[in-house]
């Protein structure tokens, strides 16, 4: 396998791949949810009702007018509107209550309310939270590559590969906002921390078989060695992908409606992130040498 | 096979333990409690069970209406009020936490109605004891009485009369009679009213007199005006409402009605009265008066319900704190032996208004009514605590989630993990043969010895931590394929199956190390924030996630290594091509 060769493929791969993500993204396909914003947002079952243009209809001149009503299908829909106070929730339900002849038809299964203070706070949170991590992986993986020169890099690769999976799934995930309204929630960013865990978990793997294959080999032209370590751990990368994936699907088929999207990310970054550790991290340092020895 | 007897033996003791850890339900130890009535016992979170996820801040002011930050004693002081408060509304146990200095993380599960918790635990609750006057009377001004000009006598003027009036007069205690209004067109019956003529001065005084009669109407206990009249033998005297009094129009002139029991036509008025009447206002009585005396929810220590030692009827408990006892006191002392009252508001809205039969001077008494029944007594009691409030709150966070919706949650992840497990276990006996059956085996013991270190730290299981914990058992699948891999190779350099092991392992290693140690970085890093923030989702992501990776490791150093190595020393180990994957042979 003569990954190396082929690596400036690879690389223009996943640049076509996180520009078209990124085009989605600038069409604003990465949707905030209540828990960026603020507000508030009604999960609501009415059985006997299949159809959410007749709740828009029914909130159409009230102040909850501007509200995205989503049909979540299976009689339940999802009401996004501004963070609303205890009269004002208890007017929408009215509202919402009125839509069907029977009494008590209108089941409320979930109430998010979060205030405008809150959602500000989440944003700067979740900002510094990733990146504290990724300082904290940069600095762990410099220490734990150690044993070879220059263990900089190796930090450095397996950094460049996550914030490859951290754009790929930002790209898709905003394809699904412009086609399929995803939002980006509280649960979306566990996902991509997530994410973010697996991606460098199994960089390392990869690199791990590389420190090691290093001092065995030394002498031998990195990208050689490269590949070597790239075959010999491929078996295992492809069936950990495997085994997770094949989870993964069954949490996407039998797991609830509410943990689609969120399952949905998982798979993406899986996938980017076994393809990164294999064709990005491990390339950026091949790269990494062949540009050093041009410019010695 | 004696050289591993150390690490069968402790990986029996563990799995052991475990098994028994999660098959009982429920057990204590030293007096903990541990399990609870979920699925095997595990702790479920707001969003597995259903309940209320509340977070409020502090709300606490300085007298120019600038926010400061309240002391961490009154800070716990709220939340024991909130605690003791919906504990005994019997809505559940809360689980209330202080984020920061000045949030707090109400926490309700299982509750089916938040926005009755919400209400119980009150945002901006104050409660307040006033002296309640009641049949005070005011003595008029004299300068209404001394701007009386004109007098006479004539029917009452009919211009306002509505149903709504008609109502109060047959309520009131005023004295007059139920025929009085209405639309009667024959004269006889008509009540009579004195019209008289004011002053500018006495005008404008009788107009708010008259503006504050028809206030009172608005609550219990009406003002009424005393008035007599007099002329020839006559001097009658009596009481009138707002409602009968009207103002004419553009003559400083008001109609004061005359009760229709007084006499029986106008001629028998005026033969009775004579030419001469005369008029004279005597006092405003007051139906009912509040004065604020500064006794507040601040002043009370406790408010709890009881039952009376004689009669046994439900009563209220009431325990004033040293300053409350001496506003008590004085409060008491003034009402007692009058039909004055303390009334107890709770935002502005009246609560209940008890008499004092006397003094009450040690800052304890007791509150009954022949009214009280047990939840009216403890909802009452409830209500007088929630006006003490230590520090005013706004709720800025709330997430409820259905009972339903949790158990439908609950039980599709279960499903979808399990299936999950199952495939896995499929895949790895498949392509690894042996060694996949020892996977799978110790993936099974790894799963128990998780669900048994979430029960013994009371980890509560939530949607986000059974995404962590599928997670985990990916890297705990990981770590496996890792070994694996390494020993196949090994096998194929023609090593001996025993050698092949502790080599393999020993490679694999750091590997599995250093992606887990990565994991952990990120996962204090996220438990880190999350605390300062209350995510509750997110800390339980990192919660999971962590006890995930950590037994992961365990598992693979400890189980894994210790059946291969089992295996090694026993009679499969004769047939080497078990340990080979299939298919991919050709691969380095």
């Amino acid at each position: 396998m003569n990954l190396s060769g082929n690596k400036i493929w690879f690389f223009s791969f996943s640049s076509v791949i996180i520009l078209i993500g990124m085009v989605f993204i600038f069409m604003g396909g990465l949707k905030p949810g209540i828990d960026f914003t603020g507000g508030s947002s009604l999960t609501i079952k009415l059985s006997s009702y299949d159809s959410s243009e007749n709740i828009r209809e029914a909130l159409m001149g009230t102040e909850f007018e501007s509200s995205v009503v989503q049909n979540f299908g299976d009689s339940t829909f999802f009401i996004r509107t501004f963070d609303i106070n205890d009269q004002e929730k208890e007017k929408l339900v009215n509202i919402l209550d009125s839509l069907t002849p029977e009494k008590d038809d209108l089941q409320i299964l979930s109430f998010d309310l979060i205030s405008p203070l809150i959602a500000r706070e989440t944003v700067v949170n979740a900002f510094w939270a990733v990146f504290a991590a990724t300082i904290g992986i940069f600095i762990y993986i410099w220490w734990a590559f150690r044993s070879v020169p220059n263990p900089v890099r190796f930090s450095v690769a397996s950094i460049i590969a996550l914030l490859h999976d951290t754009l790929i799934v930002l790209g898709v995930f905003a394809i699904l906002g412009i086609s399929l309204d995803f939002e980006v929630n509280t649960m979306f960013i566990i996902a991509f921390l997530t994410v973010l865990g697996y991606s460098v978990n199994d960089s390392i793997v990869v690199l791990d078989r590389l420190r090691s294959n290093i001092i065995d080999y030394s002498g031998i032209r990195l990208s050689d060695v490269v590949n070597l370590s790239i075959s010999q751990t491929f078996g295992r990368s492809l069936n950990t992908s495997i085994t997770l994936l094949v989870t993964l699907i069954a949490m996407y088929l039998f797991g609830g409606d509410t943990l689609k999207p969120f399952i949905l990310v998982l798979i993406v970054g899986l996938i980017s992130g076994t393809y990164s550790s294999i064709a990005i991290a491990t390339q950026i340092l091949v790269y990494w040498d062949e540009r050093k020895k041009k410019t010695v | 096979m004696r050289r591993y007897w150390k690490s069968v033996m402790l990986s029996v003791v563990i799995i052991s333990i475990s098994a028994i850890v999660v098959f009982t339900q429920k057990f204590s130890i030293g007096g903990n409690e541990f399990g609870s009535d979920a699925v095997l016992g595990l702790q479920l979170g707001l969003d597995l069970q259903g309940g209320s996820h509340l977070v409020y801040q502090s709300d606490l002011k300085d007298q120019d209406g600038i926010s400061i930050p309240p002391s961490s004693t009154q800070m716990q002081a709220l939340i024991k009020t909130i605690e003791r408060r919906v504990n005994s509304s019997g809505l559940g146990e809360p689980n209330i936490q202080l984020i920061g200095e000045d949030r707090l993380l109400v926490q309700l599960p299982g509750i089916t109605d938040p926005d009755r918790a919400k209400s119980l635990i009150g945002e901006t609750a104050r409660l307040e004891f006033k002296h309640r006057y009641t049949d005070a009377s005011d003595p008029i001004d004299d300068s209404i009485n001394n701007g009386i000009q004109n007098v006479k006598l004539d029917f009452y003027p009919n211009p306002y009369s509505t149903e709504d009036d008609s109502d109060k007069s047959t309520d009131s205690s005023a004295t007059s009679s139920d025929s009085s209004t209405s639309n009667n067109n024959v004269p006889d019956s008509s009540p009579l009213g004195i019209f008289v003529n004011f002053g500018d001065d006495a005008y404008s005084r009788v107009k708010t007199l008259h503006d504050q009669l028809i206030t009172s109407l608005e609550s219990p206990g009406y003002d009424r005006l005393q008035v007599e009249i007099s002329g020839g033998e006559e001097n009658v005297r009596f009481e009138l409402l707002g409602t009968f009094i009207t103002e004419v129009d553009n003559e400083k002139q008001f109609s004061f009605m005359i009760p229709s029991d007084t006499y029986s036509s106008l001629d028998d008025a005026k033969s009775k009265l004579g030419d001469e009447i005369n008029i004279e206002f005597i006092s405003l009585l007051v139906g009912q008066r509040d004065e604020i005396i500064g006794l507040t929810g601040e002043d009370l220590e406790r408010a709890y319900p009881g039952q009376h030692q004689q009669t046994n009827k439900p009563i209220i408990n009431i325990e004033f704190n040293d300053q409350g006892t001496r506003k008590f006191a004085e409060l008491t002392t003034e009402i007692a032996a009058t039909s004055d009252k303390i009334a107890i508001f709770l935002d502005d809205t009246e609560l209940i208004s008890p008499g004092v039969n006397k003094p009450i001077l040690g800052g304890a008494a007791f509150i009954d009514s022949p009214n009280f029944t047990l939840d009216r007594v403890s909802d009452l009691s409830l209500m007088l605590e929630s006006g003490r409030l230590p520090v005013p709150i706004k709720l800025i966070q709330e997430r409820d989630v259905d009972a339903v919706l949790g158990a439908d949650s609950l039980s599709k992840s279960y499903y979808a993990a399990g299936i999950g497990l199952l495939l896995v276990v499929v895949f790895m006996v498949l392509y690894y043969r042996i060694p996949g059956i020892f996977a799978s085996i110790a993936l099974f013991c790894y799963c128990l010895i998780v669900i048994a270190v979430f029960k013994l730290l009371s980890v509560t299981l939530t949607l986000s931590g059974i995404a962590a914990a599928i997670l985990s058992i990916g890297m705990a699948v990981d770590a496996n394929i890792l070994i694996f891999e390494r020993l196949k190779e090994e096998l194929r350099t023609g090593k001996t199956l025993s050698m092949a092991v502790n080599i393999g392992f020993n490679k694999a290693w750091p590997a599995i190390r250093d992606s887990n140690v990565s994991t952990l970085i990120t996962c204090l890093i996220l438990f880190w924030f999350a605390d300062q923030l209350g995510a509750t989702i997110v800390k339980g992501f990192a919660v999971t996630l962590s006890v995930g990776v950590i037994i992961s490791m365990i598992s693979a150093l400890l189980l894994t290594q210790t059946i291969l190595r089992l295996s090694a020393n026993s009679f499969i180990s004769k047939v080497l091509t078990l340990y080979v994957p299939a298919g991919r042979k050709d691969l380095l």
